[in-house]
């Protein structure tokens, strides 16, 4: 495989690769091209397909059947393939930690509910709903006290 | 078995309280002159009753850890596991009556005291929600 660098300072920047089909190395390479510059995006997948999606966008991150999986404002699902503690790094701070398998968007939550007495559910404006830890309560609290 | 461990691990934590609040339920009681001599297999009976409760309270808090059971379940095993407890290590320390008197005062005691304290943290997590709840 050859490397064929060109450098042209006052044109647009892209990759092109040349290859004989579609492999593990394109879809990292296609991966990797696409997260550089995107800050404010996450891939994600949508059965093979790779897709971006805007923070603004994210309501809900969570792990189901020991996948992680981003739920969008519309509840449409995608697959994420980090892990959870890899994505939450990437994320800004309006996204909040509710318990070890979930984050959420707080500008995307409904309100926070009472269950079975002494138990914290949060209700998002899409309809889902997931408990909150007592520990991840305290911290968002804290945060709102603050 | 990950829960098993975690449950003997808080146990193990929680029991050396035990005998530390029957040291000051005796001096209590020395005080009051209700008590003034204890024989050696009383006390050791009660010192062991005491490690063993501190254990079994401390340990059964690991049942809100276990995520499938919802959270009203988990109370209600933790408040029945504490109940049952308690019940069998005061009689067989004659720390109440051995009669239904006994049992009964016990039981009415222990679930009223039981549902004070659920309200007050009841109350607590209302008030913190709603706090939260005006700031979203």
């Amino acid at each position: 495989m050859k490397f064929h660098l060109l450098i042209t300072p006052h044109e647009e920047e892209k990759v092109t690769a040349q290859l004989h089909q579609e492999s593990t190395f394109s879809n990292d390479l296609k991966e990797f091209v696409l997260s550089q510059g995107n800050s404010n995006k996450l891939i994600a997948y949508d059965d093979n397909d790779l897709v971006q999606i805007s923070f603004e966008n994210i309501a809900f991150i969570t792990i189901i059947s020991e996948k992680l999986y981003l739920i969008t404002k519309e509840n449409k699902k995608y697959l994420l393939k980090e892990r959870l503690y890899q994505i939450a790094q990437k994320l800004p701070d309006y996204f909040w930690k509710i318990n070890k398998s979930s984050i959420v968007n707080r500008h995307e939550i409904e309100r926070f509910n009472v269950i079975s007495g002494t138990g914290v559910n949060v209700i998002m404006k899409n309809g889902i709903s997931d408990y909150v830890s007592r520990r991840c309560f305290s911290q968002i609290r804290k945060e709102l006290e603050s | 078995m990950r829960y098993f461990k975690t449950f003997c691990l808080r146990g193990l934590i929680a029991m050396g309280f035990g005998p530390i609040i029957l040291v000051f339920i005796y001096l209590g009681l020395n005080q009051a002159n209700i008590v003034h001599s204890i024989p050696i297999p009383t006390l050791n009976l009660a010192i062991i009753s005491s490690l063993l409760i501190g254990f079994i309270e401390g340990g059964i808090g690991v049942v809100y850890q276990i995520e499938r059971l919802s959270l009203g379940k988990a109370t209600l095993i933790q408040s029945l596991v504490i109940y049952v407890s308690l019940l069998f290590f005061y009689f067989i320390n004659a720390w109440i009556p051995r009669n239904w008197s006994g049992f009964s005062i016990f039981s009415i005691i222990y679930w009223i005291a039981y549902g004070i304290i659920w309200l007050i943290i009841y109350q607590s997590v209302l008030r913190h929600v709603r706090k939260v709840n005006s700031k979203l």
